[in-house]
């Protein structure tokens, strides 16, 4: 059969002479690029020793060099007919196809598992093991790299985020923003730049809730275009902690400040009550030295003043002790309201009647009981009554009073009467205790009103106040479920001081 | 003056200190007014002359320094003021510079006090006679062009009870210094000891009050003080 078959001339004769030489120029064209082919590859596995696949690859240029023999010998057999030379390396070069083909069946799974992009698997390891999301993003976004952290950290697979724009991590609202800076960071001659730090910025997960992120971005300039390397850092925590220390440092802040108007009113709180028992006592060592005898009644007189004083300038400092305490982290404990009050006035009510300023209170009988922080209640009370009486004194025109007044909800406050002892059953369906600090100060212009409450406002003159008063209040007011605010602009000047009601069940349990 | 004849009103917003204070000047002989703060005192002022006022300064309604700023406004002359004060803040210098002659601090002892009154219940005449036992701690010599001259440049300021000078000397509050000033034009000079009652290290200048007059100087000093009768105790200059 074969013998029949075996006029090798014939297939060119048959088609004609331009046919027969468009094929035989193909068959060198093949011959000629085989070569240089299997050459290349062998050269990469003679330089690359250690690498895993080259086995496959010398089979691989084996089998081309084979193949290309193979087309070679099919252009000389046309004049000389060497056929069993060609025979040979054409089955030379199917065995060494062969062997290619099983390599490869060998190796396929290996190879599919190796990450598309980073070859080595221990580098992968070790950026899926970063605690920060590591993502690479080509020129127009598209996500290339995506780590372990960045799946567990937008809630999207790997294989959901690869080939993804990176703005399906970005809020929505940010979106276009986000691309504009994207472009804008690539056009700026990004490159020059080596890891770019962005911090405020906000990151969406899958189910569309977003975190405070802080991101380092690195451009990569590569043969295959501008990559940019994004490691985004959830800071959600930190941002949390970073709130807290503010706030503990604005709380701070006001203690100083009430602490350092009280050092200056200390020293007068105190040396006077020591100018008494410094007076009664050498007096009374005087008349002894005097040898003057002394009824029992005049040195009993100046020994009971004497103890009083005592108690007095205890008192003082007892009152500056609590306003220095850091209260923050006290327990929630049942306290009396009128208890709050009197203590704030009496630490207060010297220098408001230095000054000609009466300070009032209208405390009604049978409050209930309110859960508080004593200290950061009294801190509140404290600042608010400093507030009135730097409103009265820094203003000629006002008139010199100051009222603290306590009501519950509800009451009405259309007729602004309080009454002097409530009623049981108005006790009982109160929800909250107001503690108003009223003045007969000029009032909070309209313009001040809404900025009352904002950390750093002030219309304090310099030095007089740094403007934390009001919004630390505030933010323990609420801590305490309730509400700090200015009342309407009608009437005098009134800040509410609202705090919630112990629930009646468990003050009827402790009582 | 004899304390037992003289008449004090003693300002204080503190009861048991008014009580004190009142009892120890009427065993001492005084005749004793007493008021609760600045508004008080001026309306007993008003009907009552005193010799002495001894007064808080820190006090409600009106305070001892717009008393006195009240007191220097009225037409009647006012008494010799005494402040007695727990509140350590104030310008010791605008004090003196108002007539006040004498800053007490409080606690204040019954001798202290009694010494003070007697002090500025003194006449003039009596006054500044016996040198300092304490050792002088730094000299101040000054040679001026004229008295005139001086106040004019602010160098020099004569008071009731001392005088300013600008030198520039390391003073101290309460040191002991002895002065020695020459005003060539008039031919006079100022030697004298006192003791520095207020420094202003910036403008260098210092408020020195007289504890003794040589007496040389003693007339011409004494002449120009009844003279010129200034209201301040010490001057700013």
């Amino acid at each position: 059969m074969l013998g029949q078959l075996g006029l090798p001339q014939g297939f060119g004769v048959m088609h004609g002479t331009g046919l027969l030489r468009l094929h035989l120029l193909s068959e060198a064209l093949i011959a000629l690029a085989c070569f240089p082919i299997s050459i290349a590859l062998l050269r990469i596995v003679r330089s690359r020793r250690g690498f895993r696949y080259n086995v496959a690859l010398f089979c691989l240029a084996a089998s081309i060099l084979a193949c290309g023999l193979t087309y070679g010998m099919e252009v000389l057999t046309q004049w000389r007919p060497i056929f069993w030379v060609s025979v040979a390396i054409e089955a030379s070069a199917a065995t060494a196809l062969i062997v290619v083909l099983v390599v490869l069946l060998r190796i396929t799974p290996n190879i599919l598992a190796v990450p598309h992009t980073l070859a080595d698997s221990r580098f992968r390891e070790l950026i899926d093991n970063a605690p920060d999301a590591i993502l690479q993003v080509d020129e127009r976004g598209t996500v290339l790299i995506a780590n372990r952290t960045a799946e567990r950290m937008f809630g999207y697979t790997r294989d959901e985020l690869l080939g993804s724009n990176v703005d399906l991590l970005v809020p929505q609202a940010s979106r276009a923003a986000h691309a504009q800076q994207r472009d804008q960071f690539l056009r700026s001659g990004a490159p020059r730049l080596m890891g770019e730090r962005v911090e405020n910025l906000q990151a969406r997960r899958k189910d569309g809730s977003e975190f405070a992120a802080e991101i380092g971005l690195s451009p990569v300039k590569t043969g295959a275009g501008l990559f940019v390397t994004a490691v985004v850092r959830d800071v959600t925590d930190r941002k949390r902690l970073e709130q807290e220390l503010e706030r503990e440092r604005d709380l701070r802040g006001q203690r100083i400040e009430v602490l350092a108007r009280l050092a200056a009113d200390l020293a007068h709180e105190i040396k006077n009550p020591l100018a008494i028992i410094h007076a009664r006592a050498s007096d009374l060592s005087e008349l002894a030295a005097q040898a003057i005898t002394l009824s029992s009644q005049v040195v009993a007189q100046s020994c009971d003043s004497i103890v009083r004083t005592t108690e007095r300038a205890i008192r003082v400092i007892r009152g500056v002790q609590a306003l220095a305490h850091e209260g923050s982290h006290d327990p929630m404990q049942k306290t009396d309201v009128r208890g709050l009050i009197d203590q704030a006035v009496e630490l207060l009510q010297t220098r408001f009647a230095t000054h000609g300023i009466e300070l009032q209170t209208v405390v009604p009988d049978g409050l209930p009981m309110v859960e508080c922080r004593e200290v950061q209640i009294e801190q509140v009370l404290v600042n608010l009554l400093n507030n009135a009486f730097d409103a009265i004194d820094g203003d000629p025109l006002s008139r010199p009073w100051v009222q603290v007044r306590v009501s519950i909800e509800p009451a009405s406050d259309a007729d602004g009467g309080v009454d002097a002892v409530l009623s049981a059953a108005a006790v009982h369906g109160a929800a909250a205790v107001y503690i108003d600090v009223l003045d007969g100060g000029p009032g909070v212009s309209p313009e001040n009103r809404a900025r009352l409450m904002e950390t750093f406002f002030t219309t304090k003159p310099r030095g007089a106040g740094i403007g934390i008063g009001l919004s630390v209040s505030q933010t323990i007011a609420q801590d305490h479920g309730g509400t700090l605010e200015l009342m309407d602009a009608e009437g005098p000047t009134c800040f509410r001081l609202t705090l919630p009601v112990l629930a009646r069940r468990e003050e009827g349990a402790s009582a | 003056m004899r304390t037992d004849q003289a008449s004090i009103l003693v300002v204080d917003d503190e009861l048991e200190l008014l009580e004190i204070f009142s009892a120890w000047l009427g065993r001492y002989g005084f005749r004793v007014f007493t008021a609760h703060n600045g508004a008080e005192a001026l309306k007993l002022l008003r009907v009552q002359g005193v010799d002495v006022l001894l007064s808080d300064i820190r006090m409600p309604v009106m305070d001892g320094v717009a008393l006195v700023q009240n007191l220097n406004r009225m037409e009647t002359p006012p008494p010799k003021i005494i402040f007695a004060t727990g509140y350590g803040n104030i310008s010791r210098r605008e004090i003196f510079a108002m007539g006040v002659e004498a800053l007490l601090e409080k606690p204040l002892s019954r001798p202290a006090l009694i010494e003070a009154l007697e002090r500025c219940l003194m006449d003039s005449a009596d006054k500044w006679l016996t040198p300092s036992p304490l050792p002088i701690a730094q000299r101040i010599l000054l040679q001026l062009e004229g008295l005139k001259e001086a106040t004019a440049a602010s160098a020099f300021s004569l008071g009731r009870g001392g005088c300013c000078v600008a030198c520039d000397l390391p003073l101290k509050e309460g040191l002991p210094v002895e002065l020695s000033i020459r005003f060539a034009r008039e031919g006079l000079s100022l030697e004298a000891q006192g003791t520095v009652v207020w420094v202003d290290a910036e403008q260098k200048k210092a408020g020195v009050a007289f504890d003794f007059l040589q007496p040389e100087c003693r007339p011409w000093v004494l002449d120009r003080i009844n003279s010129e009768n200034p209201r301040s105790f010490i001057p700013q200059c």
